[in-house]
């Protein structure tokens, strides 16, 4: 029997402020499902792909007839993404980190009841300004989260912790949660 | 417009790295966040949120957190304790599952009454649940009204359920957009007229369909509106009853806000005035992006609420009569309802001149009557009935709903004039308003009337003929007359030493008391502990008072009760003399054994309300409680045999047993067949590890006395006599005497008392402003 092919999908859940998709890697896949970034919109099956190239972000559309028609867009952040029938929003809201935060506008939703997408590079800021990754409007100063490959460390008020899976942090004003999800990767 | 004045709060994001807390981290020399030479570890490279926040890290139940390292910062500036933003700790983890099919994702917010979740149902359903945590019979019985209400604007609620450890949980619509409060936060000069115009008549929409259904919100402010992909929705109208949580601004996260409250709410009235006035100060914030009344403290609002006119100048000048009419002190003089206040907004907005024609009877409204609801049926309409309300009151809540009724019913209300205070009932009296069920006014008064009431309801319930009634009277009278020579000097005395007792009081009272308003909410607060409760529940919250007790008042109580087990002692003691005494002379041989009972009494007393100290804070198993008991019994036991040692009390008599086929053990015993310490200890250990002596002496017992222990205990004794035979009758008279005085020595809670802590986090309520906590 062949195995079946899987990706590994962290969540932040974090109190008070909502959950949020890692992704780590440079090529990102979007679509309705399958994909690195599911969308539950009218969108075709996979729509598309992110490309980061340093701290800019290309937009490859999806064609199925020849990938000699595929285009590749730069996009200028914060900005949407080219798709008709969907708000797709990116930016890096932090100006001294190049994790970008990918927010779909209502009525279309993210599915697995995420509320955004975080296209890391080294570090998640989570605090109360409009400048953070993750707003915690509660929050009375940023907290710097970085994620390696190991996984994800902060430090708070004099210690370090670290989270893992199906695990619970609570550390000052900060809840949070990481969820690992393994779905089929499409084919 | 006039100009709009800046909050001195409001940081703007492109300042907020030059000048914020990553400024003073290095941020503002370009040093890269993402360098991955950085070092976490190192403070001097990480953003250290400890430098602002010292508050506790810990981690959550039952999820370890893996701390890594703990490096202290010397660089870290540490702030008070008492932030001036509390952190938000919710009960539940994510991850947790609740109500066998919901699975939490997150928290979401913390109010006054509850926690409320971000949760997927099983099938993938997203709702919002919010865990009642105080208040909770009203609560649900305000929810369970608003079930089947449907609007466009309100929030939907899809149902109220309990889980396994009895806790109640309302199963709502999950919104994920942001509410007004977060979006006033980020437009701090306030909205767009556009938004302005959604937000606002949105809402009014809302509150009108609950004041034409009957109810008021009683707690609308921005953070309970709601916006759900442009469509603004009420949330929280079925759990709101008195002045709950809400967030201020950025700055200041505070239970029990004033900014929204209206001045009558101080006396216990809770019309539709009310939620058009907190309407009325949402309109003003979202035009100016602060509040009309705002304070340094809780009590300079609560005055400006009362006596302070708003300053209008501010304002458009199309919405001044507006808004000045929502802010009216009188309730009467303010817009009948929300529907009113749509009409006027609408006829604002749309230029129309504004009807003087009192809305209440508009028949525009009657044509929006929601579906199913008759508008004569609530009393509006020329047909209306003005009995309606009381009617409906008395029809859906039959006698014997507790002093809270007054409060749900004032919600109720129907009738157009309703709008003022709910006009049956106490609620129109600041003494009236009790809604904690404690009872108000000075306590010789109040028992004086309590009697006369008494007296007045038996004699109306009398069975005898009017005849016999006045004979009854006249004889009463006479027997006063004859006894007036004893009865007058006596009043006299009484009267004497009452008019000091009551200035004195009155003196105190006034010292200590705290503006009506303050005292309003904690009544309020305080009534969360005297809804009727199942006996369960009830003794759920009272384990969980006693558990939160500290050390000190156990040892404190412990003191006292070792102290009331010893006058016990001495009182059974001084029957029992009077008892020797009757039957011949008290000699020091008729002493000497009630001096062994009674320390042997007086140990086992001390000793087992001081276990039950720590028993108290749980219903841990039975096993290890008999084990202590046992080891209870064997230092009793050890203590009864070296009374008798020391007061010669003979050791080998009053073995005899009424069965004589099983040998008692005889290793227990001497050569002679005398009993010995180990016997004595063997017996005690044994009796106090088979019998449960927890229950006689828990505090959430039922009956503070009960003669059951004690037969009980005296009927163990007994049975074990015949098979570890000591002296008696020592031996179960000791028996029957401890379970008599530790019954009587130990803390009882009366099954009516209210518990003092439901929820730790809400055991005082604080209003946090600025660093500074203010105990109310």
């Amino acid at each position: 029997m062949n195995a079946i092919a899987t990706s590994k999908r962290t969540i932040l859940w974090i109190d008070a402020c909502g959950g949020f998709g890692l992704l780590r890697q440079p090529e990102v896949r979007i679509g309705r499902e399958g994909n690195d970034i599911n969308l539950m919109a009218d969108v075709s099956r996979h729509a598309g792909t992110l490309i980061r190239r340093g701290e800019d972000w290309a937009w490859q559309t999806s064609h199925s007839t020849s990938p000699k028609e595929k285009r590749t867009d730069w996009l200028t952040l914060p900005g949407k993404l080219p798709l008709p029938n969907v708000n797709i929003q990116l930016s890096q809201p932090h100006p001294l980190s190049s994790t970008t935060v990918l927010r779909v506008a209502p009525p279309h939703r993210l599915a697995d009841s995420l509320d955004g997408m975080l296209l890391v590079g080294s570090v998640i800021v989570i605090g109360p300004s409009p400048d953070c990754h993750c707003v915690v409007r509660h929050a009375d100063s940023p907290l710097t989260l970085r994620v390696t490959e190991t996984g994800i460390r902060f430090r708070h008020a004099g210690s370090q912790y670290e989270l893992s899976d199906d695990q619970t942090v609570r550390a000052g004003w900060l809840t949070v949660r990481q969820q690992t999800l393994f779905i089929p990767s499409s084919p | 417009m006039s100009a709009k004045p800046k909050p001195a709060s409001a940081t703007p994001a492109k300042d907020y790295v030059r000048r914020g807390p990553l400024a003073k981290l290095g941020w503002g020399r370009r040093r890269h966040a993402d360098d991955p030479n950085q070092d976490p570890s190192n403070p001097r490279d990480v953003v250290k949120a400890g430098a602002d926040d010292a508050g506790s890290a810990r981690a959550s139940d039952g999820h370890a957190a893996t701390q890594v390292g703990s490096a202290s910062d010397s660089t870290s500036a540490k702030r008070p304790v008492i932030s001036s933003n509390p952190s938000m700790q919710f009960s539940h983890a994510p991850g947790t599952q609740v109500l066998d099919r919901y699975t939490i994702r997150r928290g979401i917010g913390i109010g006054g009454f509850g926690e409320v979740y971000f949760a997927v149902s099983d099938g993938g359903k997203e709702v919002a649940l919010k865990q009642v945590q105080r208040n909770w019979e009203v609560e649900l019985r305000g929810a369970r009204h608003c079930l089947n209400l449907k609007h466009q604007n309100l929030v939907s609620l899809h149902d109220v359920a309990q889980d396994g450890d009895e806790r109640w949980w309302v199963v709502m619509e999950y919104i994920a957009g942001p509410n007004l409060r977060e979006v006033l936060d980020d437009n701090p000069n306030g909205l767009t007229d556009a938004e302005l115009d959604r937000w606002w008549s949105q809402s009014c929409a809302g509150v009108s369909h609950l004041h034409r259904s009957g109810l008021v919100h009683r707690d609308i402010k921005p953070g309970n509106l709601f916006d759900d992909v442009g469509t603004v929705k009420v949330g929280d109208y079925g759990l709101s009853k008195f002045i709950s949580s809400s967030h201020r601004g950025g700055h200041t996260e505070s239970v029990g806000t004033f900014h929204y409250m209206a001045p009558e709410v101080g006396r216990g009235e809770y019309g539709k005035g009310v939620d058009v006035y907190a309407l009325g100060i949402v309109l003003y914030e979202m035009l100016t992006g602060r509040v009309p009344f705002d304070g340094e403290s809780c009590h300079e609002i609560i005055v400006k609420h009362m006596t302070a006119q708003p300053d209008l100048d501010v304002i458009d000048p199309r919405y001044r009569d507006l808004i000045k009419r929502c802010l009216e002190k009188d309730p009467a003089k303010r817009y009948a309802d929300a529907s009113a206040l749509l009409d006027a907004w609408k006829a604002i907005r749309h230029g129309r001149k504004q009807t003087s024609v009192d809305p209440r009877l508009a028949p525009e409204l009657v044509a929006g009557a929601p579906a199913g609801v008759e508008f004569t049926d609530l009393g509006y309409g020329p047909n209306a009935n003005p009995q309606h309300n009381t009617v409906h009151r008395s029809e859906s809540h039959p006698q014997g709903a507790g002093p809270n009724q007054a409060i749900y019913d004032a919600r109720l209300v129907g009738h157009p004039n309703a709008d003022a205070p709910v006009a049956s009932g106490p609620a129109n009296s600041p003494q009236a308003f009790n809604p904690t069920g404690k009872p108000n006014g000075e306590p010789v008064a109040r028992a004086v009337r309590h009697a006369a009431g008494d007296f007045s309801r038996w004699w109306r319930t009398l069975d005898r003929s009017p005849g016999s009634k006045a004979v009854l009277i006249a004889i009463a009278g006479l027997v006063v007359l004859v006894n007036t020579h004893w009865l007058l000097p006596l009043l006299t005395m009484l009267g004497v030493m009452y008019v000091p007792y009551y200035i004195v009081r009155n003196m105190v009272l006034h010292v200590k008391q705290r503006p009506v308003y303050e005292q309003r909410q904690r009544d309020s607060m305080a009534s969360m502990a005297t809804r009727p409760m199942t006996r369960s529940q009830w003794r759920s919250s009272w384990r969980h008072t006693l558990r939160a007790k500290p050390l000190a008042t156990r040892a404190s109580e412990w003191n006292g009760s070792a102290l009331s087990s010893l006058v016990g002692v001495g009182v059974l003691s001084a029957f029992a003399a009077m008892f020797s005494y009757q039957s011949g002379t008290l000699d020091p041989v008729r002493l000497a054994p009630i001096a062994m009972m009674a320390t042997t009494i007086a140990t086992a007393a001390v000793l087992l309300l001081g276990v039950g100290k720590s028993w108290e804070k749980d219903d841990s198993d039975a096993t290890s409680r008999r084990l202590a008991g046992a080891g209870v019994g064997a230092i009793v036991g050890a203590v009864a045999w070296s009374m008798h040692e020391f007061l010669l009390l003979p050791v080998d008599s009053g073995l005899a047993r009424d069965i004589d086929e099983f040998s008692p053990p005889l290793a227990l015993y001497a050569e002679d067949g005398s009993a010995t310490m180990p016997t004595m200890m063997a017996f005690y250990a044994i009796l106090f590890g088979m019998l449960r002596m927890w229950r006689p002496i828990d505090p959430i017992r039922r009956r503070r006395f009960s003669v059951w222990p004690v037969a009980v205990t005296a009927f163990a004794a007994y049975l074990l006599h015949q098979f570890i035979p000591i002296p008696q009758p020592g031996g179960i008279l000791i028996a029957g005497g401890i379970s008599i005085v530790t019954q009587f020595a130990a803390p009882w809670v009366h099954p009516q008392s209210p518990p003092k802590i439901i929820a730790p986090r809400q055991e005082s309520f604080q209003v946090v402003e600025d660093d500074a906590v203010v105990h109310v």
